[in-house]
């Protein structure tokens, strides 16, 4: 009895399992049906298209429904590429059809969060026109016409009316950009390292050495450097903590010069460190 | 509106990508922290590996065997030696991607900005030219600023190792755009310093 047991098992697994193993392109397809369907038919926004006016929308909701329906139908017949060209078509559908019924909190939401948007990217380029006059003197910008519609762009958003406030912003912020642009057209801005003064220097290089401090943190996390080498790594760690522990000092006698010295000192320590863990 | 690009970018890298379609807003997984390892640090042992292996997408999500694995998204584009192996500007400028450039209007179009910013670097490695315009063609300025770099001259002070921790051009560069690799570096310091000379050591002159 164990015996015919045994040659039983045996032949199901021998028989059974070809037919059982799952194609991966079905199994693909499948998934992605599984999806669609959640999306056309279950989703949120799908439901918010069924619920409006908008017969386009509910169209080619529609349209993916059915869609839906005939990749089920082709994955059936295991032609799984149409399943999936009908699948991918079907979720394209709803998703231009849900872009036209917006959910009114979410475009409230979307379009506040444009307005900051365009509202800080004027001012700052008002504030990189005023500092540098000469770069963009061509532009000829008028400043109290920009601030004039930014104002008005204002009082537009008190009202929630940013279609108008982020429409205005936007023409606005083209006109500054394109009149820029002509203005500095194949123009370069160079950046120099000449500090003012040994203090802002040392605030520039102390910046530097907390941050390569920082990187070496994460590059223990993630390069997991052996014993030994961490061991080496903590070595040239206490010598840039050392060296900065000068500089600190240093900069509180405000002997700047001698901290900036120093702290690269310490950086370069740090470097070593990075180095040797594989970080180049 | 136009952050849907840096958005869809964001996508490139994680492999958020769909057949010919894009998710419905509220179906779509919410991954969290997707970005906040770092590939600058810690090479991927597969490269571009379907989303179910990447690490970063939820493998018990339904959804992200629906992705669309970057190998195949990426296949027909322009190739890199680095990063996700794909050269997003030669891409960009063949035309081989179209990014859409305003979410509900497809007849704007981007604004171009050239100005080219160099910034002088301490030391013997060429000078930094960061261009705007290969980055205006498909970003916002609101994308980088101010929130990444303030537009005022000396307000942005960089150095390798907060790009190398994913912060300034590390937000993007390591990310989505090409990383930060010994055989990058010409990449961005490509202006040698003018009237630069080597010193030879002493030992090298006897």
């Amino acid at each position: 009895m164990k015996i015919l047991s045994s040659v039983i098992a045996l032949m199901f697994i021998l028989f059974s399992s070809p037919s059982m193993a799952v194609d991966p392109a079905a199994k693909r397809v499948e998934m992605k049906l599984n999806y669609a369907e959640t999306v056309i038919m279950k989703s949120k926004s799908a439901e918010r298209v069924r619920q409006s006016d908008n017969e386009e929308a509910k169209g080619m909701l529609k349209e993916a429904e059915a869609n839906y329906e005939k990749a089920r139908q082709a994955l059936e017949d295991e032609e799984f590429a149409e399943a999936e060209n009908l699948a991918n078509e079907a979720l394209k559908t709803v998703t231009i059809a849900a872009q036209k019924v917006p959910n009114k909190e979410e475009k409230l939401k979307a379009d506040r969060a444009r307005y900051e948007e365009l509202y800080q990217q004027v001012l700052s380029y008002k504030s990189w026109n005023t500092e540098n006059p000469e770069l963009v003197k061509d532009a000829n910008l008028d400043m109290d016409a920009i601030m004039a519609e930014v104002d008005t762009a204002h009082k537009e958003s008190q009202d929630d009316n940013y279609d108008a406030a982020n429409k205005r912003l936007e023409t606005l912020l083209n006109d500054i950009v394109s009149k820029t642009n002509k203005a500095i057209g194949d123009k370069t801005i160079a950046y120099t390292l000449n500090f003012e003064t040994p203090e802002e220097e040392f605030e520039y290089e102390l910046k530097r050495n907390d941050e390569y401090a920082r990187l070496l943190v994460v590059a223990i996390e993630q390069k997991d450097p052996s014993a030994g080498i961490r061991m080496l790594m903590g070595k040239f760690e206490e010598k840039a903590l050392g060296f900065r522990g000068e500089a600190d000092k240093m900069a509180e006698d405000e002997e700047f010069a001698d901290a900036v010295t120093k702290l690269q000192e310490s950086t370069e320590e740090y470097l070593k460190a990075l180095k040797i863990a594989g970080v180049r | 509106m136009r952050t849907i690009i840096a958005v869809m970018i964001a996508g490139m890298a994680t492999g958020l990508f769909l057949s010919g379609s894009v998710i419905a807003a509220d179906a779509a997984a919410q991954p969290s922290q997707a970005n906040s390892f770092n590939r600058l640090l810690k090479p991927q042992p597969k490269k571009n590996p379907p989303p179910t292996e990447d690490g970063i997408h939820d493998v018990e999500n339904p959804g992200t065997e629906v992705l669309m694995p970057p190998q195949t998204a990426f296949e027909s584009m322009e190739k890199s030696k680095h990063g996700n192996y794909v050269d997003w500007v030669a891409s960009l400028n063949k035309g081989m991607i179209n990014p859409r450039w305003d979410r509900l209007d497809p007849t704007q179009t981007p604004i171009v900005m050239d100005l080219n910013i160099v910034r002088e670097v301490k030391g013997s490695m060429p000078d930094v030219v960061y261009p705007h315009a290969q980055h205006t063609a498909w970003l916002d300025c609101s994308n980088c600023h101010p929130d990444i770099f303030i537009p005022a001259k000396g307000a942005n002070q960089i150095n390798m190792a907060a790009i190398l921790l994913g912060e300034k051009c590390g937000v993007c560069h390591g990310k989505v755009a090409f990383p930060i690799k010994t055989s990058t570096c010409r990449i961005c310091h490509s202006k040698p310093k003018e009237n630069f000379k080597l010193e030879r050591s002493q030992a090298s002159q006897q």
